[in-house]
């Protein structure tokens, strides 16, 4: 778990973090906490998503495929 | 892999809180990171790989007072080993104090004992103002239902037009004029088709209360912890809402045509009698924007990621707002 003061870098650790994870063909989960400005979605959500190593673009800066209504049940990630 | 790197992700689970600030309702978000926590354990259970790799948390930025002990509880119910602190050296001490204090008499796994690693806060941080942080919050959303442009889609743009642009041009502006990469549509939703829902309570001052009465002594937590209808009003215009899944779709039935999900089908459906509680632990579908109300006829225009019906009928309504 990552903790500090706004604007301390926890969601670019997080990241960093993710990265080497899923480099070394590890699959965590990323729990993001923060309602102010959160990694996944839109602000005012936390939420979690299973990382691979297909999370990881080199290519594409950030861009965000979060839910468009997509059929996954609550229960599962 | 840069450090900004994106994340092209499977589904992730959300929940909706609906303020930008934990403290606008404490009971509520450990009600939402309670349940999280009890997913993401689910999950763990049914994927070896994912078990071995743990869990990455990363927090908000509130660390004083109530804050604080909503750390603690996170640190409890993920099951936290291990906790970095990002240059903050009062927050060190506490929690450095905290893990020897609560160090387990025994090797119990679902209670690791807590290691809390201090680290320096980069150079590189950045101080976000409050209106920087309007701005990206802004922006997130603007991304959420028009999508992302990135270089690489100038790349694609530009070799698939191979026109000569002119040098003068800065890459944003470039990237700035391309196409939406998604598009979102209207649609009108008839509003006793819907349960439009906000988590309930109103948190009143202290100035407010009969003498001698604080929030703490009355049900205020059991209030602000129960969704109650949200009346069509004015206020609602630009509101940033959540669908939930509903139990519709849970039960496999046809997600595309939503039947009306009352509240006492939805109890029904549950097997215990509080169908409120069901639908504060239910994640979320999607959101939806509300761009114009028809206080008359009690319809709402909303801008939605997809055409066509809502995956199910309970709307969640927060504080967010956003204007096109």
């Amino acid at each position: 778990m990552i903790v500090g003061p706004h604007d301390s870098g926890k969601s670019t650790l997080s990241r960093i973090l993710s990265a080497y994870a899923t480099r070394l063909d590890r699959t965590p989960v990323l729990v993001d906490l923060d309602v102010g400005l959160g990694m996944l979605s839109v602000p005012g959500c936390i939420g979690a998503v299973p990382l691979d190593r297909n999370c990881f673009d080199i290519e594409v800066i950030f861009s965000l495929s979060h839910s468009h209504f997509s059929d996954a049940m609550s229960g599962q990630l | 892999m840069p450090c900004q790197g994106n994340f092209e992700m499977a589904t992730p689970l959300m929940y909706y809180f609906g303020h930008t600030n934990p403290a606008e309702n404490i009971p509520l978000y450990k009600n939402y990171i309670t349940n999280l926590a009890q997913k993401v354990d689910l999950r763990q259970e049914h994927d070896l790989n994912s078990l071995s790799s743990g869990i990455i948390v990363s927090t908000s930025g509130w660390i004083d007072g109530p804050g604080y002990d909503t750390l603690l509880d996170v640190i409890r119910l993920y099951s936290i080993d291990v906790v970095i602190v990002i240059g903050h050296d009062r927050l060190y001490s506490l929690l450095s104090t905290h893990a020897t204090s609560s160090a387990p008499a025994s090797s119990d796994p679902s209670n690791p004992p807590l290691t809390v690693v201090k680290l320096p806060k980069s150079g590189g941080t950045v101080y976000r103002s409050d209106s920087d942080r309007r701005r990206l919050r802004r922006t997130k959303i603007t991304e959420y239902f028009y999508g992302k442009r990135s270089p690489s889609d100038l790349m694609t743009s530009l070799s698939s037009l191979s026109s000569a642009t002119s040098t003068a041009t800065s890459l944003q502006s470039q990237i700035e004029s391309l196409p939406n990469r998604y598009s979102p549509s209207r649609i009108d939703l008839s509003l006793k088709n819907y349960n439009l829902l906000k988590p309930g309570g109103i948190q009143l001052p202290q100035s407010m209360m009969p003498l001698g009465q604080s929030m703490e002594k009355t049900s205020s937590a059991i209030n602000e912890l129960k969704l109650v209808p949200c009346p069509l009003s004015i206020d609602l215009e630009h509101a940033v809402i959540a669908v939930l899944h509903g139990t519709n779709t849970l039960h496999g039935v046809n997600a595309t045509a939503p039947t009306l999900v009352t509240l006492s089908t939805l109890a029904e459906s549950a097997g215990d009698g509080d169908p409120l509680q069901l639908l504060l632990s239910t994640n979320v579908a999607g959101f939806i924007c509300v761009v114009k109300i028809d206080l008359e006829h009690d319809i709402l225009t909303v801008l939605s990621p997809c055409p066509g019906h809502l995956p199910s009928t309970n709307i969640l309504v927060g504080a967010i707002k956003w204007v096109e």
